[in-house]
This record gives structure tokens, sequence and C-alpha cells, in this order.
């Protein structure tokens, strides 16, 4: 039997392979304003290593030319073992470079590393739905990752590397960020749900408002961001000034009031119109059914309208959360607690890593919500049709 | 009310905005028998149904159900007085056909257990095996299981009345007719008062105690179904009974042991046909065998008369 090759995995395979190749590995950094010095894969693991590295490519641009069930099994696991190795690499290569007399010399990730853990990341997502219980392997794989690099930052092994340096200069700062990011990020959600759902139910009562509704909620997210922000402080500020309560409640114009106002503004959208389309999408006999069984206008909403709408009112609140927690760092322009703190002062003194150290997290975030309300969704779709 | 109509419509109308679609309706319908409504796509049959369970309300004019003026009753509770069950069978697609049976006896608030054993009894009733089917949700049904469990669900609570509007629409001959027999078989064992909506002229003369023709929200002629093949009112009630066929319609309703002759000193015909069919099939028999006499015989094969195909063209004997 001949098959297809699987041009994902090949094309995959040689990219990575020519940026490891060509791209530095990691870059060493006397102190951190010093410009980094970039290393190459030979220069900064040697060679050994390096072999390693390009067989393991070699090796799964090959099986991919011509794929069966085992060899997807064995490219998921060459996949696998190339982001295992990375932390052991970079682990290695801290201890080729850094000597333990240079307290402020730091180590940053290059391009050819960063590739290596993207390109793993879309082989894991490509191989994981061609392999036998895929998503269990990825999920071995994903916890290996997390388990190692663990173990070496919780040895000092990788204590060097730049993200790990600013992190620990500030690691109370960061956790304070996390709290903020996620309270203005969750208040912001509540608020929204609870409006949201209010005036969805309102506007299936009342048609005429449909529109105009629609027409406000779809202007508010047609103004930028930073706009929205900038739009609140005036208003904020008189109203604190005139009012001693709001001055206790810390609501000022900068700071988490207008930041949470704008983010209500942007969440309503897709709450009311999700919740709408699923309200509605609800099939008129269904309904009719249950009316006619002798249901109360209550139980047919939270019997039957609700739970065969909730996979999609669930969708929108999906949404919301991951475009509330990337706006929530664009308000810390404006002095709201969260991460976006990291990467503005990061861009400001031109320290990529503190940018880094911003930014990860909130990508880290966002993918949690995803996850987490991807599978709510499947969940109450799995109890609505199966 | 003067006496045991079950339901009573009185100079009934709804509008929808400048339609009219059910005009001055009045009409009685009594205890225990199958009122079936027929008539146009439009004709109002529907809404007429939706009227008598307050699913929509009158514009004028009253209805009584068993004693009482509907407009002064609860709806919900009116409602679980009345069994519905419709063409689409709007059965609620995030539950199983146990929860899906059972939502009215649960909204009455019966013990689970009763429940349970009431939907034993209406999966047996309706031949569903109850360990095949109690777990499954309605989308892994095909539709005439859909629509036999959509009966079921109407069936629950032991409504008096049963609403029915086109349950076994869309649904291929087959199954179609084996409904109806199932129907009229469950119908023999628990009497009830049942208003039923259908498009299919064979289907109500088939199982109407009486029929309603309707057109344009009006009733054209209420009628037992012989009175209508023999007696339409006019050329919309022939034009519905289909010209050319009434004869064969009369027949299938007719029963071959109201037509047999005593068995005469003469041998037994070779041909033989079970007193239960109807004219309509003895006809087909003796058309397709080229006969003219045949055995009458019932169900344990002993033979009860004989039919000459003469006596196909008496009037019915009494
Ligand atoms: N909710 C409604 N709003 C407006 N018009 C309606 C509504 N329900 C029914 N009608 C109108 O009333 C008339 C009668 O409708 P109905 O559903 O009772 O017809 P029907 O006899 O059941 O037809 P069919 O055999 O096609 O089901 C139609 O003209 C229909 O358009
Ligand atoms: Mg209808």
């Amino acid at each position: 039997m001949t098959s297809e090759p699987n041009r994902v995995v090949l094309t995959l395979a040689l990219l990575a392979l020519l940026i490891v190749c060509l791209g530095d590995f990691a870059s060493v950094q006397a102190n951190r304003i010093v410009p980094g010095q970039g290393l190459g894969l030979l220069a900064g693991l040697g060679w050994p290593w390096m072999t390693g590295i390009v067989v393991g490519l070699l090796g799964l641009a090959g099986l991919a030319l011509r794929p069966t069930g085992r060899r997807y099994g064995l490219m998921l696991g060459l996949s696998g073992a190339l982001l295992i190795q990375l932390p052991v690499a970079l682990a290695w290569f801290i201890q080729q470079h850094i000597s333990a007399e240079q307290p402020y010399a730091r180590v940053g990730l290059a391009a050819s590393c960063w590739s290596l853990l993207f390109i793993g990341a879309l082989l894991l997502v490509e191989l994981q739905q061609r392999v036998v219980a895929g998503r269990h392997w990825v999920k071995l794989i994903l916890v290996l990752l997390f388990g190692v690099s663990w173990l070496l930052i919780g040895t000092g092994a990788l204590a060097p590397l730049a993200l790990l340096r600013e992190y620990s200069s500030r690691s109370s700062t960061f956790w304070q960020l996390l709290y903020g990011h996620l309270s203005l990020v969750g208040g912001a959600l509540l608020a929204s749900l609870l409006i949201g759902l209010l005036v969805a139910w309102l506007i299936l009562r009342v048609q005429p408002l449909q529109r105009p509704v629609f027409a406000l909620l779809n202007f508010f997210q047609t103004i930028p961001s930073l706009a929205l922000f900038g739009l609140l402080i005036a208003p904020l500020s008189y109203l604190s000034a005139h009012s001693p309560l709001l001055q206790q409640l810390n609501v000022r114009g900068i700071g988490w009031a207008p930041a949470l106002l704008a983010l209500i503004a942007y969440s309503l959208l897709p709450v009311v119109r999700n919740t709408c389309v699923a309200l509605q999408g609800v099939a008129a006999d269904v309904i009719e059914s249950a009316r006619g069984m002798g249901m109360s206008g209550w139980q047919v909403f939270t019997q039957v309208q609700l739970p065969l709408a909730l996979p999609v009112i669930i969708e929108g609140v999906r949404i919301t959360t991951i475009q509330a927690i990337g706006l929530t760092a664009v308000a810390a322009l404006i002095g709201a607690s969260g991460f976006g703190s990291f990467i503005f002062q990061g861009l400001g003194q031109g320290a990529m890593d503190l940018v880094l150290l911003g930014a990860l997290p909130t990508i880290v975030l966002a993918l949690l919500a995803d996850a987490l309300f991807s599978s709510l969704a499947s969940w109450a779709r799995a109890g609505v049709q199966r | 009310m003067s006496d045991a109509a079950m339901i009573e419509l009185r100079n009934v109308s709804r509008q929808f905005g400048d339609i009219t679609a059910v005009d001055k309706l009045s009409l009685r319908i009594e205890k225990g028998e199958i009122c079936v409504f027929i008539g146009t796509s439009g004709c109002g049959k529907s809404t007429t149904l939706r009227l008598l369970n307050k699913l929509i309300d009158c514009s004028s004019g009253e209805i009584w159900v068993d004693g009482e003026d509907v407009a002064s009753l609860d709806s919900k509770l009116l409602r679980r007085r009345m069994g519905y069950a419709i063409q689409s069978t709007g059965l609620f697609p995030h539950w199983t056909v146990e929860r899906n049976i059972g939502v009215v006896p649960r909204l009455l608030g019966w013990p689970a257990d009763r429940i349970d054993a009431r939907v034993r009894e209406l999966l047996e009733l309706l031949s569903l095996p109850y360990a095949t089917f109690v777990h499954k949700f309605p989308s892994q049904l095909s539709g005439g299981q859909a629509q036999r469990v959509g009966v079921a669900r109407a069936l629950a609570a032991d409504p008096d009345i049963l609403l029915m509007d086109e349950p076994f629409g869309a649904l291929d001959p087959i199954t179609r007719e084996a409904l109806q027999n199932e129907l009229l078989r469950i119908q023999s064992h628990i009497h009830k008062t049942i208003v039923f909506v259908t498009h299919d002229i064979d289907e109500a003369l088939r199982l109407a105690t009486r029929i309603v023709v309707m057109d344009k929200g009006r009733i054209v002629q209420h009628d037992t179904p012989e009175n209508l093949l023999n007696n339409p009112v006019n050329s919309f009630v022939e034009d519905l009974l289909g010209q050319g066929e009434r004869g064969l319609k009369r027949a299938s309703l007719e029963r071959v042991e109201d037509f047999m002759l005593p068995l005469g000193a003469a041998g037994l015909p070779s041909l033989s046909i079970e007193a239960g069919s109807s004219l309509r099939q003895a006809l087909s028999l003796m058309l397709w065998q080229r006969a003219d006499l045949l055995c009458v015989r019932d169900q344990a094969q002993v033979p009860l008369g004989i039919l000459p195909i003469s006596a196909l063209l008496q009037s019915k004997s009494s």
C-alpha cells in the first residue's frame, strides 16, 4: 500500500531544519543592558546535540514521505522528544556558557529555539488526529515537557534565562498583576453576562428594540480600544471629583473603573448576539409542544430553551473572555492592573524579555480560557444532541 | 351544559390581522369519539386545535371543555389535562425518550416510580421495546418511532382528551397504516375523546367517528364517514372524497360480515376471506382471482357464511 506524503509534517520538519541550521539557538548577555551575542546550534550546544536535533528533524521528514499508522506513532514520538529536549538543551547551553561568577549574565531564547517550540506544537496538533488515542499521547508529552521544565527551574539550572531573571526580580508584582488581570476579566465577564442576558431577554420580547440595541453594541465594538479607554477618562474624573463615595471606591479617570466599563461595553455584543441567536434558534415546534404540555413560561425557558441554547451562549462567553483577556493587557495604558504593565514597561525600556514576561502569561491565560469554555460548550452540546 | 358533549365550540372565531383563520365555528364533540378535521391547507385546522388547549385565544366565541368554559380555566392546568401531539413531534431533543414521555406526569408531580411504570406501560402499548428505546434521544429515532413517542407523550398523564395535529403525517403509507391501526386498537381500550387533524381523506374515513370538513375557517360538513360518502353536501366535499373512488372508499368502511349470506347446503367455496375484512378487500380478492363467490370465515377459520358478488351490491343488512 502506497500512501500520500503528509505535506504538513514534511513542510514543518523541513522549515524547522532550515531555521535550526541558519538561526541562532540562544544568546548570551553579560547583563541586562549590553547587547547579547547569539550562538547557533553548533556553537551553543556542540555537535552531538546538534546532530541529534538534525537527525530527528530529518527522520520526521523521511517518515512523512510515506506515512502509515505506525509511522505516525513514530512521528508523534519524535515531535515529543524534540519538544521535551528543549528545556534540557537550554540547561546544557547555560552550563556551557554561563559561569556562576556572572550573577547578571542572562540567556535569551533566539530564533531556532522559538521555532522548535512553535513548530513542535504545530506538529502535535497535526499528529494528534492521526494517531490512535492521539489526544492522550499529546497530553502525556505536554505533561512531560512541563514537568521537565519545572524540575530544571526548581534546581536553578535555568535561572539565567532572561525571562526567569526578569521574573525573579519582579515576582511579587507578577502575582499582583495576575490577580489584577483576572479580577478585571472576571468582573467584566460577570457584569456583561448579567447585563447581556437581561438585554437579550428584553429585545427578544420587544422586537422593535432589536435594531437600535444591536446598532449601539456594534458601535462600541468599532471604537478602537485605546480610544474608548481615553474617552472614559474625562467623565469618570468629573464624577469622581464630585462624589466622595466614588473616591472611596477608588473610581477615578484612570485605573480599574474605565477599564472595567470599556471591557463590559466590548463584551456585551458577543454575549447578547449569541444569546439571541441561540434562543431564537430553538425550534418553534419544540417550544410549542413544551407549552402544549402545560409548562409555564419559566419552565419552558429553563427546561427547554436555555439548555438547548446553552452551547451557543457558552460560545459567546468564550469569545468574550478571550477578547477581555487581550483588552485588559491594553488597559494597562490607563493604569489598570494587568500583564499589560510588563509589556508597556518592557517596550519603554527596550527590554524584550520583560515584554515577554507580560505577553506570555496573557497568551497562556487566553489559551486556558479557550480550552475551558470549549470543553464546557462541548459538554453542553453533548447534553443537547447525542 | 345540556349533556355529555366533551368539547363544545360556540361561534368561535379567530383572526390573525386581517386573516380570519377560524370563522364562527360551532361544533360538539362527544365523549369517546374520534373527531377528525380535514380540509385544504390553511383552512384553520391547526388553529382550531390550538384554540382548544388555549395555545392561542379566541377572538370571539366560547369553548367549553367537560362542562367548563376554557376562558375561566388556567391554561397550564387545562393543557396538562389534554394530550397534544403534532406532526413534527416537537420532542425535546435534549431529553431521553423516558424523560420526554414523562414530562406531563412530572409537571403534575407524580412520584418517580409511578412515572417509570407509566413509561413502561406506554412504550409497550406503542410497540416500542422498553430496553431498546427508553434511553434513546430523539435524534436516534426513525420518523415513525419518533411519532410513536410523540403519541406516548400525549397519552402519558392519561388525559381524557387527545389533540393530534397530523400526528402520522410525513410517514410512508405502511408505517402510517400501522400507526392508524395502533391508534384504533388503543382507542378500543382507553376510550379517549380524540380530536385529530389530517390531510388524508383515507385516514379520516378510517379513523373517524365523525368528520369535520373545513374550508376557509368554516365547517362545510360535519358527519359520520358513511354519511359523508353517501351524501356529500357540495362539490367541495365530493372533490375531497375523490370522485372516481367513492365506491371503493365506502367499500373499505364496510365489513364483510355485514353483507354475507348464511351457509347453504352446497359445498364451501374454495376461496376464503375473514369476516372482519372490508368489502373492498373482498372485491379486490374477487377481481384478482376472477371468482364470484367467497367463503367467509372467522379468525379460527370456522366458516360463517358465503359472500357472492351480488351481495356486495345490496345495501347494508342491519
Ligand atoms: N400565528 C399565526 N400568525 C398569523 N397567521 C396565522 C398564524 N397561525 C395561523 N395563521 C394563518 O391562519 C390560517 C390557518 O392556519 P392553520 O395553521 O390553522 O391552517 P391548517 O388548516 O392547519 O393548514 P395546514 O393543513 O397547512 O397545516 C392560515 O392562513 C395561516 O396563515
Ligand atoms: Mg396545520
